[in-house]
């Protein structure tokens, strides 16, 4: 017998890996990336293709420069670079797809201090950052699909279009990328659900809250979450891990903010899409709402 | 009916790896004691016991070998029949140096004379206890007599049958077997207590335990109740929650909120104290494990080394690459396999290579699995920041000493961060901090 190996316990430790985790959010967007092709024609895979090659090879030389452990292979680089794609119109030029991820890799994930240690989502922060950059670039991109709506985008001010129920949840009008088409969004839910990478708890509370808002506003809640970046913010981008609370208060806190302030922006705000803001002001509350609230312990004892 | 009475806890085995346990179903072997043991005389906590035989001297099975030393300590008694060859230093399952009696086995097993209790009742099963050196046998080795002689008035015996840890069914084993004494030792210790009943807790994937658990009663204050089958359903504190409803507050023993809880191994030692006058001389133990191939219920002499084990055991010791005693969650890494197995000792696992390879850690994510895991509702992933930089105030805020030390955040990280680890240090600085405090 050689040396035994002696360490702390436990000795046994779950299969479930960051890595894993991260592949799990890539089949859930898999859907919503097949939907962007059949919808908007090949031009998204450029632009999704783009997107992820640069995020990966922005981490990757970021790392390098910046003498830490190569974080390529925890596949969160290409998680954002997909995230960030899917919320981009088809027809956006691609060096502007660049610049953005760029920015959501180095600036808002690796400047902060890496995986776990940004504040705020990098794929939506870079998306705001290209919309104030780079507004000019952002026009209407209609879908290539038969029988498409076409024109100006549902969530313009003043849209007269009158898209039915069935057409939003079908995505073929034009929109971003992966925000569209609803089908593929609630397939990704469920997936994540079913995977147990994401719990009900966010999505649930943050849609709930704005179709609450949306209702004592007068808007009409059902179009609230059928058009625009709601559904596919609250699945894939509010229940990011990193930049949302750990407690289960906390989240149910952050989502119906992040409801409420969606329709409030849409509503009476500058911007025709709220949810990419709301959700970055939440980034923003999330530290310190894990500061405050702290589960109960089991037996616990208030301090005099 | 659905009580939602379990915070946390995980799952560490899938359906397929528990169907794997086939040693579930394998009956207690007895292990013949070999050559030489050597029993230590810190298996218990509090103060070792004072050696009270001198080398050269001939002992009998059963007979007391060292004396308790204080109220928290216990008596320890002989497994072989043999001349005491040498009272020195050796190690014990965590590797330090203990104070051990070494007996040479002279195979014939003469027995001291037993001496049954005559009149059953609280005070006399109570010594018995004391006199026949029984400790907790689920692991925490705590003398039993000074955990019945509580002032608390305790309405509800608690019997843990729930063996929670993986890959061990010594208890379950027991259960199956020995079923009548489990259940007349439970009804010794309402009795040592005054208790109006007795609950008994397994865990569902027993299911032919509690069946010959519920053929023996027929004392109407005495249940088995169906556990769910959750790490760790087998903790104090939870198991208490889950069976009666109170919550054990943070600093307090089960005794303040009315309740006791023993092991079923312990209860089963209970009553060969009494109704039969046998010291603990012995446990069973599991061993298993993916270098051992498959698993066995021994029942080990106390004082038979960990090497002695694996030579009857016909181990091959090169793919032995990580040796617990225990459980794989809370058990302990053997650095050194001339310790001997202990009144605790519930488990030996021999883990290869693959198994004993310890990962590496990566960026926290901050995906909440540890907080949803723990069973006492901590943040360990906070706990774990704030010790990183010996944030002092933190440990007091975030209740670090309130970690029973599970280990279940360390087995749900997808990071494979070693949660448990640094909680385990802030827990000890935030106990500092309190006990300088309340000077």
């Amino acid at each position: 017998m050689g040396i035994l190996r002696v360490s702390s316990s436990p000795h046994l430790r779950s299969s479930v890996t960051t890595k894993r985790i991260m592949i799990d959010v890539l089949i859930a967007l898999f859907p919503c990336v097949i939907a962007s092709v059949v919808i908007f024609g090949a031009q998204s895979l450029l632009v999704l293709a783009v997107s992820v090659v640069t995020a990966l090879m922005s981490e990757y030389l970021c790392c390098r420069v910046m003498k830490r452990k190569n974080s390529v292979g925890d596949m969160s680089a290409a998680v954002t670079g997909v995230l960030l794609a899917l919320t981009l119109p088809a027809n956006i030029p691609l060096y502007v797809a660049a610049l953005g991820a760029v920015f959501s890799v180095v600036i808002v994930k690796q400047l902060f201090g890496g995986l776990g240690n940004n504040i705020f989502n990098p794929a939506l922060a870079g998306r705001a950052f290209m919309l104030i950059c780079f507004a000019a670039q952002f026009s209407n991109c209609d879908p290539v699909i038969q029988d498409a709506v076409t024109g100006a985008t549902p969530m313009a001010p003043g849209y007269s279009a009158g898209l039915s129920y069935w057409q939003l949840t079908l995505g073929a009008y034009p929109g971003a990328m992966g925000e569209t088409c609803i089908i593929a969004i609630v397939l990704g839910l469920v997936y994540l659900l079913v995977r147990r990478v994401i719990s009900y708890r966010i999505p649930v509370f943050m849609v709930g809250a704005s179709v609450l808002t949306s209702a004592i506003v007068g808007r009409d809640p059902i179009f609230e979450i059928l058009a625009g970046g709601l559904l596919f913010g609250a699945i894939f981008m509010a229940t990011d891990y990193v930049t949302s609370p750990m407690s289960k208060l906390g989240q149910v806190i952050y989502a119906v903010l992040c409801g409420v302030l969606t329709i409030l922006i849409r509503e009476f705000g500058a911007y025709p899409e709220g949810t990419m803001f709301a959700i970055l002001i939440m980034n923003a509350a999330t530290p310190l709402i894990d500061k405050l609230i702290r589960p109960r312990v089991f037996g616990e004892v208030k301090a005099k | 009916m659905f009580r939602k009475r379990c915070r946390g806890g995980i799952h560490p085995l899938n359906k397929k790896q528990e169907k794997q346990i086939t040693w579930r179903d394998s009956h207690i072997e007895i292990m013949p004691a070999p050559e030489k043991i050597y029993i230590s005389l810190a298996q218990h906590i509090g103060k070792p016991a004072t050696p009270c035989v001198e080398k050269g001297q001939f002992v009998r099975v059963g007979e007391l070998i060292a004396k308790a030393d204080g109220v928290v300590s216990a008596n320890i008694h002989s497994s072989v029949s043999g001349t005491v060859v040498d009272i020195l230093l050796n190690p014990n399952l965590a590797g330090n140096k203990v104070p051990t009696v070494v007996i040479d086995n002279d195979n014939q097993y003469l027995s001291a004379p037993l001496t049954p209790v005559e009149n059953i009742n609280a005070e006399s099963i109570i010594k018995a206890s004391a006199d026949m050196g029984i400790a907790g046998m689920g692991g925490a080795t705590f003398p039993t007599h000074v955990k019945l002689s509580t002032k608390d008035k305790i309405d509800t015996v608690i019997i843990n049958g729930a063996e929670c840890e993986p890959f061990l069914t010594a208890d379950d084993r027991l259960m199956r077997e020995y079923a009548q004494q489990i259940i007349e030792g439970a009804l010794l210790l309402k009795t040592a207590l005054g208790a109006q009943r007795v609950l008994i807790g397994v865990e569902e994937n027993k299911p032919e335990a509690i069946e010959s658990l519920r053929a023996v009663i027929r004392d109407g204050d005495v249940q088995v109740k169906k556990l769910p089958k959750r790490y760790p359903m087998g903790a104090e504190k939870q198991l208490i929650y889950y069976l009666t409803g109170r919550t054990v507050k943070s600093g307090q023993l089960p005794s303040s909120q009315g309740c006791v809880v023993q092991n079923v191994a312990t209860v089963n030692a209970l009553y060969e104290a009494v109704y039969m006058g046998r010291p603990v001389t012995g446990r069973v133990t599991t061993v298993a494990g993916s270098a051992f191939g498959g698993g066995r219920n021994l029942f080990i002499p106390i004082g038979t080394r960990i090497c002695d084990v694996l030579t009857y055991l016909g181990v091959e010791n090169a793919r032995v690459a990580k040796i617990i005693s225990g459980g794989p969650m809370m058990g302990m890494a053997v650095p050194d396999i001339n310790a001997s197995i202990t009144k605790g000792s519930s488990g030996l696992l021999l883990l290869d290579e693959n198994d004993a390879a310890l990962p590496s850690e990566s960026p926290c994510i901050r995906c909440g699995r540890c907080v949803e895991a723990c069973p006492m509702s901590l943040m360990p992933m906070r706990i774990d920041a704030a010790q990183r930089i010996d944030s002092q105030n933190d440990y007091l805020s975030l209740r670090a000493y309130d970690c029973i030390e599970c280990g279940s955040c360390t087995f749900v990280c997808p990071a494979k961060r070693y949660l448990v680890q640094s909680v385990r240090i802030a827990k000890s600085k935030a106990l500092a901090l309190l006990r300088e405090g309340k000077k």
